[in-house]
């Protein structure tokens, strides 16, 4: 039976307390301004009509996707090399969060296909590793819920997590070998296309309103886990005594 | 050879050919799988030779991966592991030697077996050479990225399910790379830079598996 | 906007876009709290019957 030592979850909630409302608002702020700029001020493209504005959210979405897993992998191997409990927490709160992100990528990416190319899904480069990405986390997820024991759970997770983030890098370079050779479809936008001045700063508005969001999410999933592991080990002490 | 490396290969070797759900029923499926595509998708020779290396590739994975709960659970349960690990043999070398068993049952078959299912799914002659070089050549690689998998799951009650979906994606550059090598033999393109991704693969996912597996093995032993 | 949903031809498209991201991160957020409420109170349950 481990030793569940408080001093640093404790550490850990007393630095995050004073974070949460202010994260909360910035996030929200910031959303709301990068929205209305995104939707209102905006000028339509000259082939995509308005559908181009769903690029506000599909970019950053995308974005998150891949960086929230970059987190789990950081704090997965903190978890393992320095045995902080807290760093593993960390990344089982972060990846509900990731999947959302991935499936809102998917979702608008998707539904912006449909005018684009009259087809719901293209199996373009990005979308399809996006997609690989998405069984990454639900893989991950299930392998936390599939595990009786947490610190278990914890320290597979965290292997999981680093070879998983191995291979979703060499995932994400075969994705692009194979779709060189299909010539398909392909989503033409920020990347290759100049983005127009004017779609800019709404763009990285709201990139960063989205990881603001991801922060005060996760720094709330994580001391909802803490909180969880807590009780769940005074409830432990109580059976026994 | 003597060594307990050796040894403990052959030791696998014949459990897998011995038990009923070993090397043969893992190749059966194999072939099964193979035989119902025509069934599923029309008899059409330019298709079924374009969709070939794709389908021979994707009926490898799976077949490899319901064997892969035979690699590390029979021994989870019946204490045997434990006993691996007490051993002088280094844990790490012990995934090896099983891993390696585990392909001579499972991939090994499939890459003799290959070319003649490619010729049944109409390939024509010049690729299939191409295509045996690349299951020879990727099939190791399922063996050990499985291994990692079968290592994580162990202790997971009726875990199978689970090994697949954390297994698969795992799979998908071997996959793309597997099947490229078939598709550009039936282009006439050149093989080696495919196959040299294929085989770098292969390498690092043997440098990589021991090591993780047998992390893995630790933490579900403690 | 309302004449933008009423003339613009990509207007369902844009909204759908919009309405599921908004959608799946408003239920992310909602879960967040619920489950934050749920573990504090849980928690301060233990906590109680623990100096009791």
């Amino acid at each position: 039976m481990s030793i569940w030592r408080y001093a640093n979850p404790a550490a850990f909630m007393r630095l995050t307390d004073p974070l949460v409302a202010p994260l909360w608002v910035a996030a929200a702020g910031l959303l709301g301004v990068g929205l209305w700029w995104s939707l209102a001020l905006t000028p339509d493209d000259y082939q995509q009509g308005s559908t181009v504005k769903i690029l506000f959210i599909h970019v950053p979405a995308a974005m998150l996707a891949i960086n929230v897993y970059a987190v789990m992998a950081i704090a997965s191997a903190v978890g393992l090399i320095r045995r902080h409990h807290v760093s593993f927490l960390v990344a089982k709160a972060a990846a509900p969060v990731g999947a959302a992100f991935t499936a809102i990528a998917l979702i608008t990416g998707a539904v912006w296909g449909q005018p684009m190319w009259g087809t719901w899904w293209v199996w373009d480069a990005r979308l399809t590793a996006v997609l690989i990405m998405f069984f990454f986390y639900l893989g991950y997820m299930a392998l936390w819920a599939a595990v009786e024991e947490p610190d278990k759970a914890a320290d597979l997770s965290g292997v999981l997590c680093l070879v998983g983030v191995v291979f979703a890098f060499l995932a994400r370079y075969a994705v692009n070998f194979w779709a060189t050779l299909h010539q398909g479809a392909s989503l033409s936008l920020a990347e290759g296309q100049r983005v127009d001045d004017a779609f800019r700063t709404p763009l990285y508005l709201m990139i960063i309103a989205f990881y603001l969001l991801f922060v005060a999410i996760l720094v709330v999933r994580a001391r909802t886990e803490i909180r969880a592991r807590r009780a769940r080990s005074l409830r432990l002490q109580e059976a026994r005594a | 050879m003597r060594s307990p490396f050796a040894a403990l290969v052959r030791r696998d070797t014949r459990l897998a050919l011995r038990l009923g759900g070993g090397g043969a029923v893992g190749i059966a499926f194999f072939v099964l799988a193979v035989v119902l595509i025509p069934l599923g998708v029309g008899r059409e020779t330019a298709t079924l030779a374009r969709i070939a290396g794709g389908v021979l590739w994707v009926a490898a994975l799976l077949a490899a991966l319901l064997s892969l709960d035979r690699l590390f659970q029979a021994d989870f349960e019946d204490g045997s592991l434990d006993q691996l690990m007490l051993a002088p043999m280094p844990l790490e070398q012990v995934v090896l030697a099983k891993t390696l068993a585990h392909w001579v049952t499972t991939g090994l078959p499939m890459t003799l077996i290959a070319p003649v299912l490619g010729a049944m799914l109409q390939l024509p002659d010049t690729a299939l050479p191409a295509l045996g070089l690349a299951l020879a050549v990727g099939t190791p690689a399922l063996s050990f990225i499985g291994a990692i998998g079968a290592a994580i799951t162990v202790g997971v009650r009726r875990g199978g399910l689970l090994l697949s979906i954390l297994v698969l994606p795992l799979y998908i550059p071997t996959l793309v790379f597997g099947a490229r090598v078939v598709e550009n033999a039936l282009l006439g393109l050149p093989l080696a830079g495919v196959l040299g991704l294929l085989g770098g693969l292969t390498l690092f996912a043997g440098a990589l598996a021991p090591f993780a597996a047998a992390a893995a093995l630790r933490i579900n032993a403690r | 906007m309302i004449e933008y949903l009423t003339t613009d031809r990509h207007a369902l498209t844009v909204a759908a876009a919009y309405g599921a991201t908004a959608a799946i991160l408003g239920w992310l957020v909602w879960t967040t709290l619920s489950a934050n409420a749920r573990a504090r109170r849980e928690m301060q349950d233990a906590e109680t019957r623990r100096k009791r």
